[in-house]
């Protein structure tokens, strides 16, 4: 076998770009150290003994390990209810955020449609003049959504960036691609799910993941909406957990907040890891997905 | 054009249409495992629903109470024998709403869309509940009084709270009557340096010194501070405040001038005296130079990390909580707290007594507001108190002779906090434990931390004027803003102290300050 020696032939660089390489690369470890640092930290002080985080300030490794934190909310029921609950909700109003999303965003992407302009500056004026916290507790308490999973589903049903992200890649998309499949016999729903869709994995995906991750971490319309603790979603529980000193303080109950910041922390982790999985499966996506709409290539 | 609208049109309503679909459909299933609500009965409104509620409930009158309640209590659940006792004495079918994380917000917003629970609890002194008071959404709890004594007895304790005569509501102050702060320090160290608790402010100033240059901790370096707090959020409230009345400044809120008119208490002549002692500490370093990013979390933090001797903090139920933090690195810690120290006079004080709280009125939709009354009085009621506290007897407690031996077994199939703490419905809107000194008879430290409270409440200052005028709660941020400015800026040496002493009454009074005083020399003059 003839083996190709490939000769390599290394650009020369300039004596200032190499230092513009240094300095740069340099940088932008620090900013991505800083960026990394409290995720670490977190993490670091949510495994170590209540007496090895008070023995240290900057806490780079456990200098005694502790998963009490750990152990202690596992066994709390509440977090278990409230995991359920968020889950719930991301995954079920997931769903129904692109299930809308993706229907609203294809119709208004073809031009030929009558009003769609009128459409779209409707959906467009909510984004600037919203209607407000106390109108929409009243729409949703007389919808009968009080106390229900739903109230954190339903009135936030479509996000217009999204929604606009959403158009613009479709609207990029050949419409030859459209043509030929309606000749082929395909219904128009048949182009969107089989041919539309599939090609538009990039900005499906990156929107998808802006929902999920709006949905794990919204608290504000559990607290609005939700007073049954059986409801609370996950970033609640976690909220009156962390926030509970000003209760702790004023000389009421014993509270998880006496047990210190090691159990925090483990809660906080438990919290966010299960979101953070989610990233790497749509990082691939999700730089593409963004820019798509931007430029036309 | 015209076509383009209608579609439009057509489509909203669709829209509107497939939605409401959507919502009643589901609606009713995760709605009946309802975990706070005390009965089935859900929170819809109080108009037309609750009709229906009342001819399938028999002859009880459904109460529906919307309260912060206390994120520290248990949850109540809808078979609770508690509420069942309440339901009981008092023919009525009860349903309690309480709002995550006691967010005084949810219940604003609740009442300003008209969802009107029979009995709210809200924050006191917010424009809030000045706005239920002032749009008639609360009705006044004067015919009510007659019928129920304890109702009366406490609405007249908070006489001050009546508007034109009128009490809207049961005002439930903070550290009206009892106070847990206290200067705490490390009695390890004053014991290494041959020290005692200090007495005044001049002994204070000789501990600080000592435990910050005197290597109190024996470790050969020079890693420690005398002091530290909270950093300064207000006017109400700043790390020095034991400064301010040992030198003499009478009152919590406010001073008097000598035509006995109300000026702010930084007009006080203590004020200077004060903030030059507290600038002499500052700039001698002892005071720990992270006091103005410090939360109460990272003080007590210090404290026990052994960086820092004395902070204010609290005791009551955390003076163990602190000793056994402080041991986890300081196997021989201790702790030490006593009276604030005392000025040349033999004024102290350190604590400023509560003026905001909660506030429970019942609503102007409440159709039966004598039940509603009714039910407000067993709360308030010694007899109230008890059954949440101890709950009933021969189930939650029996008694052996004079002491009480608690079911904990029992006590934790209702929403009672363990160890002897009390129901879910005692949590935050009539009354904190701390406010009477309670703490359960099983406890082993009971008297210690009962003898903890006594001390802090020793040191509490009172107010000049109990009630907070509309025009203070307008203004606090403003005003508050325009103190903390001024007293980092004198503590840092960025402007004299005389000279920021003037611009800061001067600044205070221009931005608000004069309509605040005007108000409040109305009500003091008024009484």
């Amino acid at each position: 076998m003839r083996t190709k020696t490939v000769k390599s032939h290394p650009v020369k660089h300039s004596a200032g770009s190499r230092i513009f390489d240094v300095i740069n690369i340099t940088l932008l470890i620090l900013l991505a150290l800083v960026a990394f640092y409290p995720f670490w930290d977190c993490l670091v002080v949510s495994v170590s003994s209540l007496k090895s985080y008070l023995s240290t300030g900057v806490h780079l490794w456990p200098s005694e390990w502790s998963f009490e934190g750990y152990s202690y909310m596992i066994k709390n029921i509440d977090l278990w209810i409230s995991y359920a609950n968020s889950l719930f909700i991301t995954v079920v109003g997931t769903l129904v955020n692109m299930l809308i999303t993706i229907m609203a965003a294809y119709v208004l992407s073809k031009k030929d449609l009558k009003g769609h302009r009128v459409l779209m500056f409707l959906a467009v004026f909510t984004m600037m003049f919203s209607g407000g916290i106390i109108p929409t507790y009243i729409v949703v308490k007389d919808l009968h959504l009080m106390n229900s999973l739903w109230s954190m589903i339903l009135p936030s049903a479509v996000n217009t960036y999204n929604l606009i992200v959403l158009r613009n890649f479709f609207a990029d998309l050949p419409a030859e691609l459209e043509e030929a499949a309606l000749l082929d016999g395909c219904t128009d729903v048949g182009v969107l799910f089989r041919i539309m869709l599939p090609i538009s994995k990039p900005a499906v995906t990156t929107v998808t993941l802006f929902y999920a991750v709006d949905h794990w971490n919204d608290f504000f319309s559990a607290i609005m909406y939700i007073n049954s603790r059986a409801k609370w979603p996950l970033q609640l529980f976690l909220r009156s957990m962390l926030f509970e000193n000003d209760a702790a303080y004023s000389g009421s109950g014993e509270s998880l907040f006496l047990l210190g910041q090691p159990m925090k922390m483990a809660a906080v982790m438990m919290a966010i890891i299960p979101i953070m999985c989610a990233y790497p499966f749509f990082q691939k996506y999700f730089s593409k997905g963004i820019t798509s709409g931007a430029v036309k290539g | 054009m015209k076509k383009k609208k209608m579609l439009s049109l057509l489509l909203a309503a669709a829209l509107t249409a497939s939605v409401v679909g959507c919502g009643s459909g589901k609606d009713s299933a995760p709605a009946q495992d309802s975990g706070s609500a005390a009965t089935q009965e859900s929170s819809s409104g109080s108009d037309g629903s609750s009709a229906a509620a009342d001819t399938s409930s028999g002859e009880r009158v459904p109460l529906r109470w919307l309260t912060t309640g206390d994120t520290a209590a248990e949850v109540i659940k809808s078979d609770d024998r508690i509420v069942e006792e309440i339901n009981n004495r008092l023919g009525i079918d009860l349903t309690v709403e309480i709002v995550p994380e006691g967010n005084t917000e949810k219940v604003n917003v609740a009442m300003a869309s008209g969802d009107f629970p029979d009995i709210v609890t809200g924050g006191y002194g917010t424009s809030a509940t000045q706005q239920w008071i002032d749009d008639g959404m609360v009705i006044s709890m004067n015919d009510y009084m007659d019928a129920n004594p304890s109702l009366k007895e406490r609405l007249e304790t908070y006489e001050w709270s009546a508007i034109d005569g009128s009490y809207y509501g049961i005002p439930f102050i903070t550290q009206y009557n009892a106070s847990n702060a206290l200067i705490i320090m490390r009695q390890d160290w004053l014991d290494n340096l041959g020290l005692s608790y200090p007495e005044t402010l001049d002994d204070m100033k000789a501990v600080l010194e000592a435990f910050t240059f005197d290597d109190p901790d024996g470790n050969g370096q020079n890693d420690t501070y005398g002091f530290t707090s909270d950093k300064i959020s207000s006017a109400n409230s700043t790390p020095f405040d034991w400064v301010f009345f040992a030198n003499g400044l009478k009152y919590a809120d406010y001073a008097l001038d000598e035509n006995d008119n109300v000026i702010p208490w930084f007009e006080d002549p203590a004020f200077i005296p004060s903030m030059e002692y507290i600038k002499g500490l500052w700039d001698s370093g002892v005071v720990g130079p992270e006091l103005m990013l410090n939360d109460s979390a990272k003080k007590e933090e210090k404290f026990y990390q052994g960086k820092v001797g004395s902070f204010i903090g609290t005791v009551y139920r955390h003076v163990t909580r602190h000793e056994n933090s402080l041991r986890e690195l300081n196997p021989d810690g201790a702790i030490a707290y006593g009276p604030a120290p005392k000025g040349e006079s033999g004024t102290f004080g350190l604590s400023k007594q509560g003026k905001g709280g909660m506030m429970t009125c019942i609503t102007a939709a409440c159709k039966n507001p004598d039940k509603a009354a009714a039910f407000l009085d067993l709360m308030v009621s010694e007899e109230g108190n008890n059954l949440l506290r101890l709950g009933i007897e021969g189930i939650h407690y029996t008694m052996d002779g004079d002491e009480i031996v608690f079911n904990e077994e029992e006590r934790a199939k209702d929403a009672f906090s363990p160890d002897g703490w009390a129901h879910a419905l005692a949590w935050g809107s009539f009354y904190w434990p701390l406010e009477s000194n309670y703490i359960p008879p099983t406890d082993p430290n009971r008297e210690r931390m009962q003898k903890s409270v006594e001390i802090a409440t020793g040191s509490q200052v009172k107010n000049l004027i109990n009630s907070r005028t509309a025009i203070e709660i307008e203004k606090a941020s403003v005003v508050d803003d325009v103190f903390v400015q001024y007293f980092n800026d004198m503590l840092q040496g960025k402007i004299g102290i005389e000279e920021g002493a003037q611009k800061l009454s001067a600044d205070w009074r221009s931005q608000g300050g004069e309509e605040i005083l005007e108000a409040v020399n109305a009500v003091y003059h008024g009484n």
